[in-house]
């Protein structure tokens, strides 16, 4: 069972206490403008505790699961990420050999993005050569 | 965080005139309205102008209502939509014919990965936000000088207790059902809360006006 915080544990009991306030106020004042007007503030006191407590509160203390948001590693000191950047890619360039799929000699080939290999104008597609990159991917 | 596409403009506004349309049935029966046009015809254009002002003035209970929930949702990082649901809606319409009303065109749906107590709190956002603005509206009936504008404001924040306490019932897809599964004390506070303030309104069961 989800157990409260000590905030909205109070909100709480602010919020109880208002309804029976609510009840005290009809109980007690006839109907005029008066009985309104503190019926109409009891509701919007209560109702305005209960939201910031319930739900701004928990959503500006939100843990973001983001390792570059900066209030995470406030929250736990001990959690240091280290952003560890993905490797330059260099892209194998190739003019001339032979099409790693039908063998065919090409000059002026394709080297395939996906898996580096030399193709033909015919297989020079993924799909084409049933390129292994891409199943990975 | 405040984007719309067109589709849940158009959604929204269909819901929020279904809302309206089934909120003055409650008060205002459509048969009574046409015998008053046949019958006297300034005492209609009278009884007409405050139903535009009572429509205008109902707008936003439906509407915050819809929006905080999206809101909330996005502030917990979810992505959020309001989207109609076709038969329920149609049903909605139809309830304005019936001894019944059913509040219920459409649903925020919410995607992505969250807990039971935050699907909780996106639920009271809606009802909460209507106990606000009904209470907002009952301090400003106190300050009326006009007996219709009075009854007008009044009107308004009754409707505005109607849609909270609705919402409030543990039943099907309704908010109440969701803040039960999270927390019951939770859940007692709010219904309580709304359902004293829909029967002890002045306008309410138990008013005594």
């Amino acid at each position: 069972m989800y157990r409260l915080r000590h905030q909205e544990q109070i909100a709480l009991i602010i919020g109880i206490s208002s309804v029976i306030l609510l009840i005290l106020e009809v109980l007690f004042f006839s109907n005029s403008p008066v009985k309104m007007f503190f019926l109409g503030s009891t509701t919007i006191g209560a109702s305005l505790i209960i939201m910031y407590v319930f739900i701004i509160q928990p959503m500006k203390e939100q843990i973001r699961p983001s390792p570059y948001n900066q209030d995470y590693t406030i929250r736990f000191p001990s959690f240091r990420p280290t952003i560890i950047p993905p490797p330059a890619k260099v892209k194998k360039t190739t003019t001339r050999g032979s099409c790693e799929h039908c063998g065919k000699k090409e000059l002026m080939g394709f080297t395939c993005s996906y898996c580096d290999g030399y193709f033909c104008t015919e297989h020079r597609l993924p799909e084409k050569h049933a390129c292994i990159g891409l199943r990975r991917q | 965080m405040f984007s719309f596409t067109s589709t849940e403009k158009r959604e929204l506004f269909i819901g929020t005139s279904i809302f309206v349309l089934v909120e003055l049935s409650l008060y205002i029966s459509p048969f009574q309205l046409f015998t008053d046009f046949l019958s006297d015809f300034t005492f209609f254009l009278d009884e007409f102008f405050v139903i535009v002002v009572l429509c205008i003035l109902s707008i936003p209970l439906f509407l915050f209502h819809e929006l905080s929930h999206k809101f909330t949702a996005q502030g917990y990082g979810l992505t959020s939509g309001f989207r109609l649901d076709p038969n329920f809606a149609l049903f909605s319409l139809f309830s304005i014919f019936l001894p019944i009303k059913i509040i219920a065109p459409g649903v925020v749906v919410s995607s992505g990965e969250y807990r039971l107590d935050t699907s909780g709190r996106i639920s009271m956002a809606g009802p909460l936000v209507n106990i606000l603005i009904g209470g907002v509206f009952l301090v400003f009936s106190s300050f009326m000088p006009l007996d219709w504008a009075m009854v007008v404001f009044l009107l308004v924040s009754k409707f505005s207790f109607d849609l909270a306490l609705f919402n409030m019932l543990p039943f099907y897809v309704l908010d109440g059902t969701k803040i039960l599964r999270w927390h019951q004390t939770t859940f007692i506070l709010i219904f309580s809360l709304s359902l004293v303030l829909w029967l002890f309104h002045p306008l309410g069961l138990l008013g005594g006006l």
